[in-house]
């Protein structure tokens, strides 16, 4: 038992400290976009710093939950993981006048990378742990049920992908509360929300997954999560631009390219849920 | 089943009604949107355009650029012609707004397509603005669309001798189920420019126009220059970009007395044409972010006085980014 609790608390744990790197990477790879990476050569190693992040947390899902890796796997993941955070730090040791410049103008900047210092430190940490595994030869065997087979896991990891993506947005979005007290504060809320129930439904498959017992509130959230879609698509006939009022922060690629991915995005992974009861069910 | 069906129905209808009925729209009378400034002759202004701070930019080359230009200027009043903002954060919206703040020079502030894209709100950004002392935008929560919709009166004593309409062109609008387009001066801000011209009894005042996002007259102008058409002068080096939709918007704000249309948006375009008696004007980007020519960064300024107004009142001037900061630097 308590093994199984220390298990869900590390799961979460990688879950939750990937959010940000995955939200930051790629965001900052879409502010290089916008200047048609003009600036990329600036940037290039802490947006590498962030996507480690991501690498390790796709990395541990895929061992834990569908194909546990071979010791020469690992070897390769680990060498490859190594490689990239020297190139990481040797890209921000070229450009470092430039962050300084930012440090010192006014305040502490946004853009100061002291986030990928402490990033750095921790995948330091992540390369020592993998290389105690590998020289213990500890491999773990599959005991949970894992996310799905072939294609069905493909969208299981994409899908969990964008929800880390939605899930940072979310906290965004909790920086920007002076919207519920303008005009489109409703649509504001099922932006919101529409972000937030799929990490929660992602929460109960992952229990599901892990346990082997079917969630009762999976029902309920696909039901909720058809509902959400629903509005969606009734707030886009009543209000078409909305989401030029209150998306914007949310769905930056939308409006670098003037296509429409935010709302293509939320109704994907709202519509997992389903997915997944539909799946369950043939497999009965 | 049937019990989901009705439930779900119930909670659409619900939602419905409150994707509605929310917001309550303000009235307002003509005047309630002006602001006055004093006339004098040769009254500078200085229109400072897609500076595209993001959360990525030196914000120290850009301060010492923009003071440099602003102290080169000498203003009596700046026009921020639209896209501030790049993907930024609150904080570059403080800073920013902290810089044209700091020179004590009234200031207008309009956005442009891109300025709410960012981690942040476009309440925010009102709220942030509401606070700076020279900032002199009047923003109602009224059915007028966008925020910057007012005018400043130049005032020689009680005669009104200058107009100049601030209008928010908008950002984008939805073209299609997968497609934006960029908005477009709407119908309700034509009827209001219409209305406060209408109002006006004095008759010997000239007025002109700034927003960000070109009309499409901008391209068949710059056409007609090329060929001989039109009189004018400077370079567009890439296509306009003006809005899909078109609301007559250049033969009524012609009719309603536009002398000279100051638009931004396309950054290494920066011609002065005389078309059909209105002067077009595309101002000069005034920093280095996103794309844009060496040769082409700088500002435009705009010069009045008591001749009748002309292309020779606007001049849009270069003054080379890097050179700038490696000075001071």
């Amino acid at each position: 038992m308590a093994e199984k609790k220390k298990g869900f608390l590390l799961d979460l744990i990688i879950f939750v400290l990937a959010v940000y790197p995955t939200y930051s990477a790629f965001r900052t790879l879409l502010r290089c976009v916008g200047y048609y990476f003009g600036n990329v050569t600036n940037w290039i190693g802490i947006i590498l710093a962030y996507a480690i992040g991501t690498a390790f947390c796709f990395a541990y899902f895929k061992n834990k939950y569908a194909n546990p890796a071979s010791k020469p796997g690992c070897v390769i993941f680990l060498v490859l993981m190594i490689i990239l955070e020297v190139a990481s730090i040797a890209m921000i040791i070229m450009n470092i006048d430039l962050y300084l410049t930012n440090l010192t103008y006014h305040s502490f900047s946004a853009v100061f990378p002291f986030d990928v210092f402490i990033l750095l430190v921790s995948y330091i940490i992540a390369d020592i742990l993998l290389i105690r595994d590998i020289k213990k030869n500890h491999f773990r065997e599959r005991t949970n049920k894992g996310f799905g087979r072939g294609l069905l896991r493909i969208l299981f990891f994409i899908s969990m992908f964008l929800i880390m993506f939605e899930t940072w947005n979310f906290i965004v979005g909790l920086g920007c509360l002076e919207l519920l007290g303008g005009d489109h504060a409703v649509y504001f809320c099922l932006l919101m929300i529409m972000q937030l129930l799929p990490l929660i439904d992602l929460f109960f498959i992952y229990l599901e997954r892990r346990t082997g017992k079917f969630v009762t509130a999976q029902k309920v959230m696909a039901v909720l999560c058809i509902c959400f879609v629903v509005l969606l698509i009734v707030a886009q006939i009543i209000e078409p631009n909305f989401m030029v009022i209150v998306g914007k922060m949310f769905f930056p690629l939308d409006f670098f390219g003037s296509i429409v991915m935010g709302q293509v995005m939320l109704i994907y992974t709202n519509l997992t849920p389903l997915c997944c009861l539909i799946f369950r069910k043939k497999k009965k | 089943m049937k019990k989901a069906l009705i439930v779900l129905t119930s909670i659409v209808l619900i939602c419905v009604m409150l994707f509605t009925g929310c917001g309550k729209k303000e009235t307002h009378g003509i005047a309630d949107y002006q602001v006055k400034m004093d006339y004098k002759d040769g009254f500078k202004i200085m229109v400072i355009s897609d500076v595209h701070i993001c959360a990525l930019t030196n914000m120290r080359d850009q301060e010492t650029y923009l003071k440099h230009i602003v102290g080169e200027a000498k203003p009596d009043l700046i026009v921020v012609n639209g896209d501030s903002f790049f993907d930024a954060t609150k904080k570059e919206v403080t800073e920013l707004f902290e810089i044209f703040d700091s020179f004590n020079i009234k200031w207008a502030y309009l956005k442009g397509n891109h300025d709410h894209q960012g981690e942040f709100s476009h309440l925010y950004v009102d709220g942030e603005l509401a606070k700076m002392k020279n900032a002199i935008n009047v923003d109602y929560n009224d059915d007028l669309k966008g925020e910057a919709n007012f005018y400043v009166d130049l005032k020689k004593g009680d005669d009104l001798v200058y107009r100049l309409f601030m209008i928010d062109s908008g950002s984008y609008k939805r073209a299609n189920v997968m497609k934006y387009t960029y908005d477009e001066i709407d119908d309700g801000q034509l009827s209001h420019v219409e209305a406060i011209q209408k109002a006006e009894t004095d008759t010997e005042y000239t007025t002109l126009a700034f927003f960000h996002i070109p009309l499409n007259e901008f391209a068949d102008a710059y056409e007609g220059y090329k060929n001989g058409t039109y009189k004018g002068r400077g370079e567009n080096r890439e296509d306009s970009c003006p809005s899909l939709y078109n609301h007559d918007q250049f033969s009524r704000l012609k009719a309603a007395g536009v002398r000279a249309m100051f638009c931004s948006h396309d950054h290494i375009n920066s011609s002065t044409i005389d078309y059909k008696d209105v002067i077009f004007n595309y101002c000069v980007k005034s920093s280095d972010q996103i794309y844009s020519d060496e040769d082409m960064i700088g500002y435009t300024l705009v010069t009045l006085n008591d001749a009748p107004f002309t292309m020779d009142n606007i001049q849009n001037i270069f003054v080379n980014f890097e050179d700038v900061v490696q000075e001071v630097k």
